[in-house]
């Protein structure tokens, strides 16, 4: 692209955005008309609701390659271990070994980040949501050690119109395989009036990033592709907004 | 049923750490008979001469780990 032709592309686009589908596409990712466009739409969308800076980190799983999919708002620091497959509008995980390293510590984003790179894959029996970790520390560990964050923010669960605050159905609800991966049972507790019934919810499966690489197979997200972690700045009504984005971007490039 | 490559010891070694495209690592695990396995999408990706041998891997079937509860 000639400079020329490229200051006319700035002017209509977002900065942010145009600097995210240059990396997308210098990564060797390829991008279709639509999906600039909503790329575009999206980050035009978050700034005018005053949420771009609540949000620490967003992968948007673009551009079909891993090398494009691993790009996010801020960085493009994540790496893919295990078993992937990057197609048209998805990232998946092969559910047996695979699983994506955001890069992102629990240093760098502070104990009220907020949930994100969910699926609706993997069917949690009781009502509750499995949340998986890729923590070298064992999730009684870490509830131990982040237990006042646990009953804010730090796992929050929107659907677009609820909010959901998931707490842990207790310490035994742990669970640790031979491979170190682990993961905890949460229950859904609605903190709004129009709260969806807990069963509807029953089939959602969160994977919380892999905060320190420790091994964190998943079934990841075919569907709602896009995984976020908030700062701790973004308020209850804030994350809301944010999900109802993420979830009309996603519409917009064919994810259910 | 889930294939998957079968590695002996020594094999999960060498793809310990190393990547097999630019921004993606490979992920050996054990199956519920500790055999050391590689996924198929792993085998099917790898281009790099040094590990082209997946491809030769003896295939079985994917027995995923028992999991146990952790108080």
């Amino acid at each position: 692209m000639s400079s020329a032709s490229q200051l006319i592309f700035n002017k209509r686009y977002d900065s942010d955005a145009f600097a995210y589908i240059q990396s997308v596409q210098q990564s060797g990712g390829t991008l279709q008309g639509f999906e600039i466009y909503a790329i575009n739409q999206l980050y035009i969308n978050l700034k005018a609701l005053g949420l771009y800076n609540l949000i620490y980190r967003l992968w948007l799983r673009m551009g079909r390659t891993d090398g494009s999919a691993r790009i996010d708002i801020r960085s493009n620091l994540g790496v893919f271990y295990g078993g992937w497959t990057h197609t048209t509008g998805v990232s998946v995980s092969n559910g047996i070994n695979g699983y994506f390293d955001t890069q992102a510590r629990n240093i760098d984003i502070g104990f009220n980040a907020g949930v994100a790179l969910f699926d609706k894959t993997t069917v949690v029996s009781g009502g509750g949501i499995k949340v998986k970790f890729g923590l070298q520390q064992s999730p009684l560990q870490f509830l131990l050690t982040n237990q006042p964050a646990i009953a804010y923010r730090s796992f929050l669960y929107s659907d677009g119109a609820n909010i959901f605050d998931l707490v842990p159905t207790g310490l035994y609800g742990a669970l640790r395989n031979g491979n170190n991966i682990y993961s905890i049972n949460f229950n859904l507790v609605t903190q709004t009036k129009l709260a969806a019934p807990v069963g509807v919810l029953n089939n959602i499966t969160f994977y919380v990033s892999a905060f320190n690489a420790g091994g964190a197979p998943s079934s990841f997200d075919t569907v709602e592709d896009c995984g976020y972690l908030l700062t701790k700045d973004a308020t209850i009504e804030q994350y809301i907004q944010i999900v109802k984005c993420i979830k009309f971007f996603n519409r917009q490039i064919g994810r259910q | 049923m889930i294939l998957v490559g079968l590695l002996t010891n020594d094999q999960k070694n060498q793809l310990v750490g190393k990547k097999y495209t630019d921004y993606s690592f490979y992920e050996p695990l054990q199956d519920d008979n500790n055999n050391w396995i590689l996924s198929i999408q792993e085998i099917e990706a790898t281009t790099n001469d040094k590990f082209m041998w997946v491809h030769n891997l003896p295939m079985i079937e994917y027995k995923p780990k028992i999991t146990t509860y952790e108080n």
